[in-house]
């Protein structure tokens, strides 16, 4: 046999074993398909448990911080004509709401969820929120003492705090919503001048939350804005920061809260088990072990929760619904990119 | 099977994997809008009329400065470096060559932490103070340039390998060795070292990570803005025009160039050593700390951080990762080795073809978003199951995206193959197969392995279009990293880049030194 032969057999078992394997691997069972915007890590455990309770396999897709939980939310989208997913689990609710307005969720009102607040679910179950996370100031407690340390987000604007403070890029995730909720919550042009104050006060722009804990940690900012669980990763490594719970007071405009939210698919291909896991994951024990993790997801319900994790009866949350705050998220992501992102 | 008909299979497949998805989202985003919606004109006009504003212009200055600082950078290290490995008697260089080529073992985004955590900027485990601020665009062409060198060197060193040492030999004889670098050596291998500069250059323009990280806002960050915080895929896709355009202006102004220059040198075996630059004892020196400096910062030091870091939790990390690890390995094996066979006969048909590089280049300045989103578009269908729910989407994003580069790499090595050989073999009656594996792929071997290199590691780091068009269930190594990276589970992220480093060193330095002779090849 000449050279010629053998490469042409190697290239045919390669070409015929890749779409056995290929087959093989895309056969149908009794499954279910999520992708996933919490953190893998945390996530990950809930959803063996799942599959061990019921005997039903979770095929599942992560998204990852870089594209700022985003990837997923695209890929839902451009998949809607011919849906691949059963379940979206979204670490956040702004996203949730744009996906109902690309038609890509259908309602499912989960017997789970029949105690959960209803400022946290959407009227028509398109999506229901549970499991949250709230905005805290993280201060690093080497630079600032107990006496000074700022109690309000406003505060940043501040002139003794020019030059110290720090924020994630304010166009993504969490931060962008935050940003969205003060233009809700202010009006436009009281947050715009609001904004205008944080740069003219030199504040720094980092890539993400996880990175604003990290300047923290390292002294590099004094004082940041972040969320519950990044900011909770750097206390449970006993750094020297503390976190606040901005804006507590009577007067004061309560702290953005921001609850994960699950969704079923519309057209999904295994409907009836995406419902099974929907009411899976809204249930108290889920929202109890999610509490339980390094990322201390704040249960929206009456649970039993480790003592370092709140209340979400004991937070003072800003007077605006996840709706009001997506009207306002182009304009206000907009606005901050001209002015910060130069 | 006649050369005609694997030329139209090969050019029909080209065709429908690699340019069919991207074409199909452009028409869908212009064409049919502008015909079936009026409202369409207003808003493309309005997307045209973001190129007059002044920040995007600003920031598409600076990010060709970045770019083009970081290409320059790097050929300024790789060159030398290349050239100390290939045309002297550098004592230790086979394996100092092995090491320099590390570096692309790290990712960028890896190295920029490691060194952020080293400059006392980010971390208190290691840090040096320093009196001024590291956010700045000096240190991101630096920190891309420490990642970026080994390209430059692994296609130059590549190049001067595969020069005919002949011509070499015989202006030895009449004039000095450095003459002989200066005025034969250097300007024949131009193309390999052009074209490498050309990969540093685009691969930069699309750096999202390092940036981001330094806080220096690039255009690839307002592309990615208005994918992901605006949904507007319009204007991502109008906004990544301007880099679609700007990569076939360069490899155009390069193919004018190379035009009517010759560069036909066929590689014999005749003895190299003969034609060796002797250093004296002082140029050793100041070479050896030239290279051992670069590759200290290149590798040591950010190697060194993510050891003191992982606190060498190997085997933890090892269990937690093991499934991602293998998927990447594969990935990228696959990856590579496909992207290889396809790009040799790609280069191969496309050899005295005038129009066929618009068609090759054409996705490789294009963002990876937006590749996975027309990935998504042209394979989510019922009929394509087989592709789009399996790893052969993954795979086919990484021909999309890297097959340019693979071709790039080869097509210097198999232009510099005189067209002689091949007719000769042709009245020789030797059939098309035969040609193919007894002239050309002996002839262009160091571009094949180059090929081959390049491809892998471009494969084993992509997360992008990964992320967008993983089926469920797949993940690979880069997006695992990037979660526990997040969460600042920075044990496990440096363990995994050390596992992903050692899983690669190890094999190649055993097969070193089992087979010494492969040593000299590489």
């Amino acid at each position: 046999m000449d050279n010629t032969k053998i490469l042409i057999g190697i290239i045919a078992i390669t070409v015929i074993a890749g779409i056995l394997w290929a087959a093989q691997s895309s056969q149908q069972q009794n499954e279910v398909v999520i992708y996933v915007a919490h953190d893998q890590d945390y996530s990950e455990p809930i959803l063996k448990e799942f599959e061990r309770e019921t005997g039903i396999t979770t095929k599942i897709l992560y998204d990852t911080e870089l594209t700022k939980t985003v990837g997923l939310v695209n890929k839902l989208i451009a998949e809607k004509s011919n849906p691949r997913a059963d379940v979206f689990w979204n670490n956040e609710v702004s996203r949730s709401i744009q996906l109902k307005n690309e038609n890509v969720f259908q309602p499912y009102c989960s017997p789970s969820s029949i105690d959960i607040p209803a400022q946290y679910k959407d009227g028509n179950c398109y999506w229901t929120g549970f499991a949250a996370r709230a905005r805290v100031i993280l201060y690093n407690t080497n630079l600032v003492s107990e006496e000074e340390e700022p109690n309000s987000f406003l505060e940043f604007a501040d002139e003794k705090w020019k030059g110290k403070t720090c924020i994630a890029n304010p166009l993504f995730g969490t931060t962008g919503t935050h940003v969205a909720s003060l233009f809700a919550l202010f009006g436009d042009e009281k947050a715009k001048q609001f904004f205008l104050d944080l740069k003219e006060n030199e504040i720094q722009i980092v890539s993400s939350n996880s990175m604003v804990r990290d300047q923290v940690v390292a002294g590099e900012c004094w004082v940041g804005i972040t969320d519950t669980d990044d900011a909770n990763d750097a206390i449970v490594d006993k750094k020297p920061v503390k976190i606040v719970f901005p804006d507590q007071g009577n007067e004061q405009i309560g702290t953005l809260v921001i609850p994960n939210s699950v969704a079923l698919i519309k057209g999904a291909p295994n409907e009836k088990n995406g419902k099974i896991l929907i009411d899976y994951l809204l249930s108290k024990e889920v929202e109890k072990k999610l509490s339980e993790t390094k990322a201390i997801q704040i249960p929206t319900r009456d649970v039993e929760t480790p003592k370092n994790v709140p209340k979400l009866s004991e937070i003072k949350g800003m007077s605006v619904n996840d709706y009001q705050i997506f009207e306002k998220l182009k304009i206000s992501g907009e606005f901050v990119q001209n002015i910060f992102l130069r | 099977m006649s050369e005609k008909s694997l030329k139209f299979i090969v050019f029909s497949l080209f065709f429908i994997i690699i340019i069919l998805p991207i074409l199909n989202l452009f028409a869908s985003i212009f064409s049919i809008q502008l015909l079936y919606d009026s409202s369409a004109i207003t808003s493309l006009v309005n997307y045209i009329s973001f190129f007059y504003d002044p920040r995007l212009i600003t920031i598409f200055a600076r990010t060709l400065v970045f770019a083009f600082g970081t290409a320059v950078l790097c050929m300024c290290i790789g060159v030398p470096m290349a050239f100390l490995f290939e045309g002297t008697n550098l004592p230790g260089k086979s394996f100092l060559k092995i090491i320099s080529y590390l570096p692309l073992l790290i990712p960028p985004y890896i190295s920029a932490i490691a060194w952020m955590e080293f400059l006392g900027a980010r971390g208190d485990l290691v840090s040096i103070s320093l009196p001024f601020s590291i956010y700045n665009l000096h240190t991101a062409i630096i920190i891309m340039s420490l990642s970026m060198f080994p390209i430059i060197t692994l296609l130059t060193s590549l190049a001067i390998r595969n020069l005919d040492s002949k011509l070499e030999e015989t202006a030895n004889l009449v004039t000095s060795k450095k003459k002989v670098l200066s005025k034969i050596t250097l300007p024949l291998i131009k193309p390999q070292i052009l074209i490498a500069g050309f990969f540093v250059f685009i691969l930069t323009l699309s750096e999202y990570g390092v940036p981001s990280m330094l806080r220096i806002n690039t255009y690839s960050n307002e592309i990615f803005a208005q994918f992901s915080a605006f949904f507007n895929l319009e204007s991502a896709v109008i906004l990544s025009l301007p880099l679609v355009f700007l990569a076939m202006v360069l490899i155009t102004i390069y193919n004018f160039w190379l035009k009517d220059k010759s560069f036909v040198t066929i590689s014999t075996n005749s003895n190299k050593k003969n034609n060796l630059l002797e250093l004296s004892k002082l140029q050793k020196i100041i070479s050896l700390v030239f290279v051992i400096s670069v590759i200290t910062l290149a590798f040591f030091i950010p190697l060194s951080i993510l050891l003191i870091e992982s606190k060498l939790k190997l085997i933890e990390a090892l269990i937690l990762a093991h499934n991602q690890i293998f998927n990447s390995l594969g990935l990228a094996l696959l990856g590579a080795g496909l992207m290889t066979i396809s790009a040799f006969f790609v280069a191969y048909f496309s050899k005295n073809s005038k129009y066929m590089d618009l068609f090759i280049l054409l996705p490789i300045a294009i963002p990876s978003s937006i590749i996975g989103i027309s990935l998504i578009y042209f394979w989510n269908n019922p009929c394509a199951n087989l592709i789009y729910t399996t790893f052969i989407i993954i795979i086919i994003g990484y021909l999309i995206q890297f097959l340019p580069f693979v071709i790039k790499t080869f097509s210097p090595f198999l232009n510099q193959i005189s067209a002689s050989a091949e007719e000769s073999a042709k009245l020789a009656r030797a059939g098309f197969l035969k040609r193919i594996l007894k002239i050309e792929l002996p002839l262009a071997k160091q571009g094949i392995i180059a090929g081959f290199v390049v491809g892998f590691v471009l494969c084993l780091r992509e997360l992008g279009t990964t992320l967008l068009v993983s089926p469920p269930g797949i993940q690979t190594l880069p997006c695992r990293i990037e979660t526990l990276m997040h969460y600042g589970n920075a044990e496990m992220v440096s363990s995994l880049s050390i596992i992903l480093i050692l899983m690669i060193l190890i094999p190649v330095v055993m097969l070193l030194l089992t087979k010494k002779e492969l040593l000299s090849k590489i």
